[in-house]
């Protein structure tokens, strides 16, 4: 079976997303794979939010542009998205088929998504169960409202007098997340003990999910304060984090270089979208690579991490924090829109295998130096209440008092420039042939679905980008074709690449807000 | 206990630092507050050049942000005793934002103003508490606002405790600080000082000492010759 894709669409408030969310769902259950894309304008009410849900019968499913199936809830959208259709194409609009009548009489109007996904079922030709039991499980803490929906779902079902019987696909136990609530699995399983979260799409759904867990939140007056609180929760002895995107983090450059120099650990969940500037603040992007590599004055050693699924989010997620404790320095988790806010299912593996590393001793120790040289270069940490603690965020001796001496302050770079040089991996690397396809964080499941269809491609996923992985530098000086996919107008990995490997490479670039669409990707390589 | 380090202390002769560095020592050894448990985070500027000087924990932080770093260092260790500590140029030109949402939540941390009404270490421009006429590099022809207050703002935001004090007089001082840090919620001590280079004689030790705190806010707005612990509640 080929991709199905389904578009829904209505106004911002009738419950597109949610009814995404548990089509997609209900569609997991059925045993298929899904992805679920959501595009919103920056609106709370009206104008035309929509969802795409494609599902397959194979993991790695792509955004496509045209779709096999449109509902929408009101004529205006109908008339947004009725010419996006393949050969093929059914398209229906809710309120001339009843589904706002059904939800009137059932007593709450907000229910005709519901009705539209038990129509949706019966064209699809699926058994209702399915959807039934996502229903039941949503809403298994209110009843009442449990009821009206699968009431609504059994009537929009009725609608259709389609007989089509389709099978069911062959997953088991499919689990569906969105990059945001991977990433927050994998936040918890790293037991962060702090997070200073202001309010900014795409991180929005962290703050709220944070908020609802053990880890302590503070929504700081701005995002300085926030940077700030974060690293005096670290130095106080707390896993800690801010969340942010590209404007915020912006703010927070000063306190990162801090991190930096003063040897905080620190992870920043950093969720790209559309810049310069304010942008298209709720569209997506891979515009700041080259932002978070260089951000902050002088010189100081930093991780950068760009998951590219929900595995990769989840594992990453908590290795931030190994890593920022490991190395004493900030680590910076570059996520963007699409990422965070779609949902993406898998078969189950990618919620597992991370672990928390502790890299501290709890002791009272005599005569602490915060700042102590060592073989490797990193100092045993400390908190305060263990030890008189001096961070310095001046150049500084081993304990950490300001000081301006030319050799110590030589020593001093060179500990902690070195700090890093025992990094290893950063990269994975899928298929084969004689073209190297390279991508970073959310481009990796569009181009392995790509992969499925398309033979003779070599994939390099770079899910470290900073330090740039030494073994993919070796890989793409020995290769004859490389082809950079990124999302963003000028090619910032392609440039890292070719300042690493001292080769010219190809680049398939976008910098629309979207992500790439299978076709489009197809378009571009096949052509 | 003893908070004295061997480092060289960088302070011009004759500045005030001096004076607010024994108050501080003074005030942390009568609350018993073991070096460890004590955290200063220092501002930037020639008042919050003082890492080096004080034998406790401490954070040589960020120009106008040693509050929120504070406030997340006492959110994740209750246990200690958390100090942010800077001139007026830092704290309440570039960090306003930080002293009234503080302030506003009321934050268990306490904030230590040295205001000598001038960017000192950066070789005395006008700063936002500079008063209304003065003459500094920035401001040849006499500085044209009327000063913002630190104390004021505090207590509009919401502090629980808000004192103004006079540098030389340590005595008072100590048992400000004292006061302030063994106080539960936020508080604010403004420490007026000259500085021997650049507002040398600006700075005059005018007004009333208080016998006890006010309780109308209102009758401590507006006025800076009021002296001691203003506010408390
Ligand atoms: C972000 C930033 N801006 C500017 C400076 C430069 N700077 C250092 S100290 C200072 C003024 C300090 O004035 P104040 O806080 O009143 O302290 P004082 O020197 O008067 O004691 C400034 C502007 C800086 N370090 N960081
Ligand atoms: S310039 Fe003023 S504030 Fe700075 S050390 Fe000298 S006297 Fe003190
Ligand atoms: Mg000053």
């Amino acid at each position: 079976m080929k991709n199905f894709a389904i578009k829904l669409s209505g106004p911002a408030g009738a419950g597109m997303m949610q009814a995404g969310e548990t089509l997609s769902k209900a569609l997991n259950r059925l045993g298929f794979y899904t992805l679920m894309y959501p595009e919103y304008p920056s609106r709370i009410r009206g104008g035309d939010n929509h969802v795409l849900v494609v599902f397959s019968e194979e993991k790695h499913v792509a955004p496509v542009e045209k779709i096999d199936l449109l509902l929408a809830f009101g004529k205006e959208n109908y008339r947004n998205h009725k010419n996006e259709g393949n050969e093929g194409f059914q398209g229906y609009e809710g309120e001339e088929l009843g589904l706002m009548k059904i939800a009137k009489e059932l007593g709450n109007p907000l229910v005709a998504n519901t009705a539209g996904l038990g129509l949706i079922f019966k064209i699809l030709g699926f058994e209702l169960k399915a959807l039934e039991e996502q229903i039941e499980e949503e809403f298994k803490e209110k009843e009442a409202v449990k009821k009206i929906n699968v009431d609504a779902a059994g009537k929009g079902y009725e609608i259709s007098k389609s007989k089509s019987k389709s099978k069911s696909g062959n997953g088991k136990n499919i689990l569906n997340y969105s990059g945001n609530e991977a990433l927050v699995e994998g936040i918890l399983k790293a037991k962060c003990g702090f997070a200073a979260i202001y309010p900014m799409t795409p991180i929005n759904s962290i703050l709220t999910m944070l908020s609802k867990s053990r880890v302590q939140v503070f929504r700081p007056e701005d995002e300085i304060a926030g940077m700030m609180a974060a690293l005096g929760a670290s130095y106080a002895g707390k896993r800690a984090m801010i969340a942010t995107s590209g404007g915020g983090f912006s703010l927070m450059v000063e306190g990162l270089g801090m991190a930096g120099m003063a040897e905080i650990p620190i992870v920043c969940v950093v969720g790209q979208r559309t810049g310069p500037s304010t942008g298209m603040a709720t569209y997506s992007s891979q515009a700041d690579l080259n932002f978070v590599i260089n951000a902050g004055q002088g010189e100081f050693p930093r991780i950068v991490l760009a998951p590219g699924d929900i595995g990769e989010c989840f594992r990453l997620g908590a290795e931030a924090f190994n890593l920022a404790e490991c190395y004493q320095v900030p680590v910076i988790l570059l996520t963007d829109k699409y990422l965070a806010e779609s949902r993406f299912s898998g078969n189950g593996e990618e919620l597992k295998g991370s672990e928390y590393k502790n890299y501290n001793d709890y002791k009272i120790y005599k005569n602490y130096k915060r700042y102590q040289f060592t073989e490797d270069g990193i100092s045993p940490m400390a908190f305060p209440g263990q030890a008189i603690v001096r961070a310095n965020s001046y150049e500084h001796d081993e304990e950490g008092f300001s000081c301006d001496d030319k050799t110590n302050r030589e020593k001093m770079m060179d500990r902690r420039m070195n700090k890093l040089s025992d990094l290893n991996g950063g990269f994975e690397i899928f298929g084969k042939g004689k073209t190297v396809l390279v991508g970073w964080g959310s481009t990796k499941e569009i181009i392995l679905d790509f992969l499925k269809d398309n033979f003779g491609f070599n994939f390099l996923h770079i899910w470290r980008p900073w330090p740039f992985p030494q073994g993919a530098i070796d890989i793409l000086r020995n290769v004859e074709r490389v082809i950079v996919i990124e999302g963003n107008y000028s090619g910032q990995l392609a440039d890292l690449i070719e300042r690493f490997t001292f080769r010219k490479v190809e680049r398939v670039l976008k910098d629309d807000g979207r992500p790439f669409y299978k076709q489009e990707l197809e378009d571009k390589l096949l052509k | 206990m003893n908070y004295d380090t061997n480092q060289e202390i960088t302070w011009c002769p004759g500045c005030a630092g001096y004076g607010f560095l024994t108050a501080l020592k003074n005030a942390l050894t009568k609350a018993n507050v073991e070096p460890k448990d004590a955290v200063v985070v220092y501002d930037i500027g020639c008042s919050a050049n003082a890492i080096n000087f004080l034998n406790t924990s401490g954070v040589a932080s960020l120009h106008g942000r040693s509050i929120p770093f504070a406030v997340g260092v006492k959110m994740a260790n209750p246990n200690l005793t958390v100090i942010a500590q800077g001139g007026e140029g830092g704290i309440v030109t570039e960090g306003a934002n930080h002293l009234i949402h503080a302030a506003q939540r009321n934050d268990d941390i306490t904030v230590i103003i040295n205001n000598n009404f001038v960017f000192a270490l950066t070789t005395g421009q006008a700063s936002s508490a500079t008063p209304k006429g003065f003459k500094t590099r920035s401001t040849p022809e006499g500085n044209p606002h009327e000063p913002l207050s630190a104390v004021d703002l505090a207590l509009v935001s919401g502090a629980s405790f808000v004192a103004r004090t006079f540098a030389f007089d340590i005595e008072k001082t100590s048992e400000i600080i004292y006061q302030a840090i063994t106080h539960k919620g936020f508080s604010l001590v403004e420490i007026i000082q000259p500085c021997v280079v650049w507002t040398k004689d600006l700075v005059k030790q005018e007004g009333v000492w208080m016998k006890k705190p006010l309780e109308i806010k209102l009758d401590i707005i507006g006025k800076s010759n009021l002296w001691g612990v203003l506010f408390k509640s």
